[in-house]
């Protein structure tokens, strides 16, 4: 079978844009894309990711508008949505219209913003991912975040504090990373003094939104020498299903890797999200995950937690991280000896996520 | 987008699920869906039959939320259960009638309450929150 390369990234800085709208941001990651990638090969299709520009932003139609704009109209183009796994899925479509051969290149560009309205209109927007009948309930997916710690909690025997050095470890990464929203350190008092947001969890537990874009090009095996360091998107595997919040189980599937050689992100909306998410793949022992994060190159952007949380672009943005990490040129924390590269892309109460292998 | 808007068809529509715990338990496998469905989630099968729930459960934990959503700000802060229902299913669904998280292991009931007010033309939506009505066994 053919192979499937990643040749270029940008990532605009994640922040509250307020002088740009969804199509600047798009465009701004864009600009990125020429001015890193020297030979810009001809494009074949355009695959947009976005989740909450229907509801917040009144935008359909976002991959034409994105695609025209930027001078590419007659491009094959669609949108995306699958919640904050979007991006996971766009890189899938791509990936799978290139493994295919019916494109060479493909564009990926995860655009979404947060911060033209007050939160309560977020709230809502997001917990519209939830099921027909929680939505119509008033219950908010920060809810379901707070009853998955609980139950964590209670499984393992740990208390909220146990949590914290995820926080830290995030804040701190976030410190050296220049696209990353909280670039600030936190301390343990910090944390506990923080506003509740669903008891037990605090303002330090979930990701802070805000607007962001991120481009990705996805290429064929004859395409893959316009990335000076080609990057081979190794495998895709994906999980879906309704979790079981009381006994902690989720859709993950295992990663083999070995975690000295390999940059990994994954999708910590909440602090308990990323234990059940590292315990899941196997990457740590259950129950003790956040307490052995000295032996994984985790989430150096500083995750969602501290790069911050836009929307339906976050897949895209830990794609281009991990891509940008393997060709030794990520400007933040870096993790040298990485030779692999694992993205989880998950939605923000994982019940489907997308695991993607790379190898440099 | 910033108003709440109710479709009076929408409500309708879902008044089987959202009075009601209505369900669909598979003649197959025997799994229950709350909330039907034509197609069983665990298999598939279409051989499913329409239930009606009890309303009856017991309360696994709670949270306490302070994160508004529009149209719900009169019920903040918010309690919201993960209940295990007396025929089996888990469900997570908003508490009503309490001023602190209830004890794990309590007994809770399905009650019609109001759950949100259109901003424009006032009409009210009416859904299921589940009341305690005893500290469990
Ligand atoms: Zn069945």
């Amino acid at each position: 079978m053919s192979k499937v390369y990643v040749t270029g990234a940008s990532m605009v800085p994640v922040n509250r844009h307020y002088d740009m709208s969804l199509l600047d941001l798009a465009n701004s990651s864009l600009m990125g894309i020429r001015k890193t990638v020297e030979d810009l090969p001809e494009i074949d299709a355009v695959v947009v990711s976005n989740a909450y520009g229907q509801k917040l932003e009144s935008q359909s139609m976002l991959s034409y508008k994105i695609s025209r704009r930027a001078g590419l109209s007659g491009k094959v183009s669609m949108t995306v949505e699958q919640g904050d796994a979007s991006g996971g899925a766009s890189i899938f479509t791509a990936y799978s219209l290139v493994k295919s051969g019916v494109a060479k290149n493909v564009l990926v560009i995860g655009v979404d913003k947060f911060s033209d309205f007050p939160s309560k209109f977020v709230n809502d927007a997001v917990s519209s991912t939830l099921d027909e009948i929680s939505y119509q309930e008033g219950v908010t997916t920060s809810s379901y975040g707070a009853l998955m710690m609980k139950s964590y909690m209670r499984k393992y025997n740990v208390s909220e504090d146990y949590f914290y050095d995820w926080a830290i470890r995030m804040h701190s990464n976030a410190v050296e990373n220049p696209y990353a929203y909280l670039r600030f350190p936190v301390d343990r008092e910090v944390i506990a003094k923080s506003q509740e947001v669903s008891t037990p969890m605090r303002l330090f537990d979930i990701a802070p939104r805000a607007d962001g874009a991120s481009a990705l090009l996805v290429s064929s095996e004859d395409y893959s020498k316009i990335s000076e360091v080609p990057v081979e998107i190794d495998s895709i595997d994906f999980s879906s299903g309704e979790p079981s919040i009381s006994s902690l189980e989720f859709p993950i599937k295992r990663a083999n890797v070995n975690p000295d050689r390999t940059v990994i992100e994954i999708s910590d909306t909440f602090s308990v999200s990323a234990a059940i998410e590292l315990e899941a793949m196997g990457l740590a022992e259950r129950g003790k995950s956040i307490k052995s994060l000295d032996q994984l190159n985790v989430n150096y952007s500083g995750g969602l937690k501290a790069r911050g949380y836009p929307g339906g672009a976050t897949g895209v943005y830990q794609a281009a991280e991990v891509y940008i990490q393997l060709i030794g040129e990520f400007p933040g924390r870096k993790a040298k000896e990485a030779e692999e590269g694992l993205v989880l892309n998950t939605d923000d109460v994982l019940r489907t996520s997308f695991l993607f292998h790379f190898k440099r | 987008m910033i108003t709440v808007r109710i479709s009076p068809p929408q409500v309708w529509r879902a008044k089987q699920s959202l009075y009601k715990l209505a369900a669909t338990k598979c003649n197959r496998c025997g799994n229950i869906d709350v909330y039907s469905s034509a197609f069983c989630s665990k298999c598939g099968s279409n051989e499913v039959s329409s239930i009606n729930l009890s309303g009856n459960g017991t309360l696994i934990f709670s949270t306490k939320n302070f994160q508004q959503r529009a149209g719900y700000e009169k019920s903040m802060p918010q309690f919201v259960g993960l209940i295990k229902l007396d025929e089996g299913p888990e469900i997570v669904a908003p508490l009503t009638d309490v001023d602190e998280e209830p004890k794990e292991g309590s007994r809770v009931t399905a009650v019609l309450r109001k759950l949100t007010v259109d901003s424009s033309n006032g009409l009210i939506e009416y859904g299921l929150k589940f009341k305690v009505i005893s500290d469990g066994p």
